[in-house]
């Protein structure tokens, strides 16, 4: 078989890996996995993919699947390095703060909110409303990933908005609002 | 039964709306994305990664690459394949070297094949277990999905439809008779609709891909879809 025929016989996985790349990278960074380890240990969970596709029996919905290996690759990989996992600690005030001149920034501050919101979870909360809010999997794919009745998932997603909601409301004053009010 | 729980949206806080917005864009950028998809192809690639002398060998790796090889060619030789289909995923000490936790049996959740299978573009009827099978796979017969003949079909798809759009359409209608709940619906469904834009059917193309946003409207193949049909892809 020629390198051409390879490469075009790989393509129909080339657009699944592609298409799930960014979500297993995603699950991997949640669950604990250093920054420079997220490209090896990424790699390795499809190579897990591309072997184990036969045994795929569509029980579940291919991403469950495959967050489900990304899960269990993450765990390894932490068991192996003897680090316990954990979401950086952040100072970062959890109240709106001014709107930024520059969207990226606007996005960054928003990220570090969220990531710091997403810390005072407990994990089980944490995980199930990122799976539902932001993977936007369906409550049965939440079910499936995390082993509870789709009832627990519906208790830990609106439990975490509830939470995330009284976060958000907390408002202490920036400083830079205090220097618009009249300087230092 | 609980009730049907809507994403949080409009009543969500603003640092929360913010951050679903930019969530989409974390992770690998294209390159990282690249250099990742070669090499796991140099590790489920024997024969290329050998030429390269970068492959890693073990005993197990054979278990997965000769029936990939086989399927590859169209013939399946099942009989090399040592272990049974397990009924879920067992964790093993895989071929990378990590163990990985046993897990309990899957929770009594509402079957989420019945739940996939329920939308999508040519899942129009009941889901019923695909009964194609590969010549000489009886073992198979009982499975819902067969993954990889679907992308070995696809794969046939992919490898003619810059010359042959015609005939990729076809086989991508073959994927839709034999694997109507088969797990690459979507991929099956993009190929369809770029064989189509390639047929001049321009208006058979876009009536599928709203029909494909319809039963997909969360899919990963959203940019995809727009490449495909983007003007620039004529």
């Amino acid at each position: 078989m020629t390198d051409a025929s390879q490469r075009a016989a790989w393509q129909p996985f080339a657009e699944l890996f592609r298409a799930h790349a960014p979500f297993v990278w995603r699950v991997l960074r949640r669950h604990g996995v250093a920054e420079a380890d997220l490209e090896d240990v990424c790699q390795e969970v499809f190579v897990v993919v591309c072997r184990r596709l036969s045994e795929f029996q569509g029980r579940s919905s291919l991403r469950t699947w495959i967050y489900e290996i990304a899960r269990r690759s993450a765990l390894a990989q932490r068991r192996a390095r003897l680090r316990r996992a954990a979401l950086p600690e952040s100072d970062v005030e959890l109240a709106d703060g001014a709107p930024g001149p520059d969207a990226a920034l606007e996005q960054a501050r928003a990220l570090r909110w969220l990531e710091a919101a997403l810390a005072r979870l407990s994990e089980e909360k944490r995980e199930a409303f990122v799976l539902y809010e932001l993977e936007e999997m369906t409550l049965a794919e939440v079910a499936e990933a995390q082993g509870c009745a789709i009832n627990t998932v519906h208790y830990r997603v609106t439990s975490a908005r509830t939470e995330l909601q009284a976060l958000a409301a907390r408002a202490p004053r920036p400083p830079r609002l205090r220097w618009a009010q009249g300087g230092p | 039964m609980s009730e049907p729980l809507e994403r949080w949206d409009h009543d969500a806080p603003k640092p929360f709306r913010a951050a679903k917005a930019a969530y989409g864009q974390l992770g690998p950028d294209a390159e990282q994305l690249e250099r990742m998809l070669e090499r796991v192809e140099q590790a489920a690639s024997l024969p290329a990664a050998a030429a390269r002398g970068g492959v890693w060998l073990g005993s197990k790796f054979w278990y997965w690459l000769l029936p990939a090889l086989c399927a590859l060619g169209g013939v399946w030789l099942w009989m090399l394949e040592p272990r049974p289909a397990p009924a879920s995923i067992v964790p093993k000490r895989d071929a990378i070297g990590h163990a990985a936790p046993a897990r309990p049996s899957a929770p009594a959740v509402p079957a989420p094949q019945r739940h996939e299978t329920k939308e999508g573009v040519g899942h129009g009827v009941p889901p019923e277990p695909a009964a194609t099978t590969a010549v000489g796979s009886a073992p198979r017969a009982k499975r819902a999905s067969d993954p990889l003949a679907e992308l070995a079909l696809l794969d046939r798809a992919r490898r003619v439809i810059g010359k042959d759009p015609a005939r990729a359409l076809a086989l991508a209608e073959e994927h839709a008779r034999h694997y109507r709940a088969g797990q690459f619906a979507e991929e099956r469904e993009l190929l369809a609709i770029e064989a189509l834009v390639r047929l001049a059917r321009r208006a058979a193309a876009e009536r599928r891909a709203r029909l494909f946003r319809r039963a997909h409207p969360n899919s990963v193949h959203a940019h995809r879809l727009g490449v495909i049909l983007s003007p620039a892809a004529r």
